[in-house]
């Protein structure tokens, strides 16, 4: 019964689990983790086909900006190419003006989620509180 | 369409009062079989109960626990497992479910969730950076009257922080849809170290202890040494869980995550006494924990030291031969040995 709920609590994100199954795993427990556990506002999944992954574009709440958030495996290493490649195909790929930062949501077999923010050059830091 | 009505077992976060076994096993109540108990391997005094059933995804490389009972079980009784919706104890049904009944103000002693707490304590930090940004900030001006509307505003934040925190009643019709995820070493050592957990994969067939252990061992080269270290420090007492948030791979803890901060941080090293195998390779599952260089430990140790733990690096001896008859004659023939690295200032040392 209950693996049914969550199957249905997953439908939005089940034919991009089918297109990119290597992907499918990290997608759906940070998909899970934003919308369920974090109760996000607005969660969108995006498909990058350059990137073979999908990307989902999310708001905490309204007042909040929309972040990038970059689902992938605790397993995989990410090097500068591999993060220069990212930035470039979302710019190229969303047609937007270019995002200076992505989040990488990094997940590992027990479900645990890491967030890391990665910004596009240095970014001075900031004296506010509001973090 | 069940537990729609919320259950008398989702009851909230675990009292502390109430984590009183170590283990989850319960010994037969004879004093005689305890007393041999001691001399003897503790497993044969044991009562036997209704195994846990877990379910191993490949997938996810994770064993997944539903039933409510056998999750507040195995979360009480040795803190194995994390709620896939929940920091680590699976709360998530409780915390978003009306968890003030009745409108309006928390009762003064209720219960929080870890996650509650941890918000809480937020809101206090931030509240204090403000004061001391506004101090520096507004030097010239009259502080009174912009300390109360800092004041004000952060009271509005907090409301509306707490209302986000309860649930408006009418929109609510929550399904606890919380597992219970338990890693491949935790699920072996249910399995196979205390014999408490069956675990089936996805077309519920059971799998035997040798038929997880190759079951694990395809999809992480990595496992058998990992678990070799579990095994390890749970033998000795430790509760085990997983280090990735500090950059390790393992934390400690002397009785439990709800009691005391973890004290140790284990990074594991495996070492492969092969002929064949060139000790300058590494497992592509190490490959972030090899002696490179000075400025490699002295990173981690930094680390360690910020979220106030101590770095214990395992040393994996991998013996030479790879066919074994057994699981038991596997494990046997690694070898453990630890060692504890501290940064100390001579001028300061006593």
């Amino acid at each position: 019964m209950r693996t049914m709920n969550v199957i249905s609590a997953l439908e939005q994100i089940t034919p991009f689990c089918e297109k990119y199954p290597q992907s499918a795993t990290h997608l759906s427990q940070v998909y899970l983790d934003l919308t369920k556990a974090k109760a996000w506002k607005e969660v969108k999944v995006i498909e990058i086909e350059p990137l073979q992954r999908c990307v989902i574009f999310g708001n905490a709440n309204t007042e909040t900006e929309t972040q990038i958030i970059v689902p992938c495996s605790s397993s995989e290493s990410w090097s500068i190419e591999r993060i220069t490649l990212l930035f470039s195909s979302l710019q190229s790929f969303l047609n937007k003006p270019s995002y200076k930062s992505v989040t990488l949501a990094i997940t590992f077999p027990d479900s645990t989620v890491v967030y890391y923010k990665v910004h596009e050059g240095i970014v001075p830091p900031t004296n506010n509180c509001v973090g | 369409m069940s537990n729609l009505i919320k259950s008398s077992l989702t009851s909230g976060p675990t009292k502390k009062s109430s984590y009183k076994v170590p283990l989850p096993l319960s010994l037969s109540p004879s004093i005689l079989s305890r007393f041999l108990s001691y001399f003897t391997p503790f497993t044969l005094f044991t009562t036997s109960t209704r195994k846990i059933k877990g379910k191993y995804d490949e997938k996810t490389q994770a064993v997944i626990i539903c039933n409510r009972e056998d999750m507040e079980k195995l979360w009480k009784e040795g803190f194995f497992g994390k709620g896939n919706l929940s920091r680590s104890e699976p709360t998530w049904f409780w915390r978003n479910s009306n968890n003030d009944n009745g409108k309006g103000k928390r009762k003064e002693k209720q219960k929080l969730a870890a996650e509650q707490i941890t918000e809480q304590r937020r809101i206090v930090r931030k509240r204090n950076k403000k004061g001391r940004v506004n101090q520096v900030q507004n030097m010239s001006k009259v502080q009174q009257i912009t300390k109360e509307e800092v004041q004000e505003k952060e009271q509005d934040e907090e409301q509306t922080i707490e209302q986000t925190l309860t649930q408006e009643e009418e929109n609510v019709l929550l399904e606890d849809i919380e597992t219970l995820m338990l890693t491949t070493q935790e699920a072996f050592f249910l399995c196979y170290g205390l014999g408490i957990l069956d675990i089936y994969d996805l077309q519920d067939n059971l799998l035997s202890a040798e038929e997880s252990w190759k079951s694990f061992q395809i999809t992480s080269s990595g496992f058998i040494i990992r678990y070799i270290v579990y095994h390890y420090f749970r033998s000795l007492g430790w509760v085990v869980r997983c280090g990735m948030k500090f950059g390790v791979d393992y934390v400690l803890y002397e009785k439990g995550p709800v009691f005391k901060h973890a004290e140790y941080a284990v990074i594991i090293l495996p070492i492969h006494t092969s002929q064949n195998f060139d000790n300058s390779q590494v497992d592509v599952d190490f490959r972030n924990n090899c002696m490179t260089s000075w400025s490699w430990m002295m990173n981690l140790n930094r680390v360690c030291v910020q979220v106030k733990k101590s770095l214990v690096l395992c040393y994996v001896i991998i013996p030479s031969t790879t066919t074994y008859l057994t699981i038991t004659e596997c494990i046997k023939e690694y070898k453990v040995r630890h060692v504890l690295v501290k940064r100390c200032i001579p001028s300061k040392l006593k």
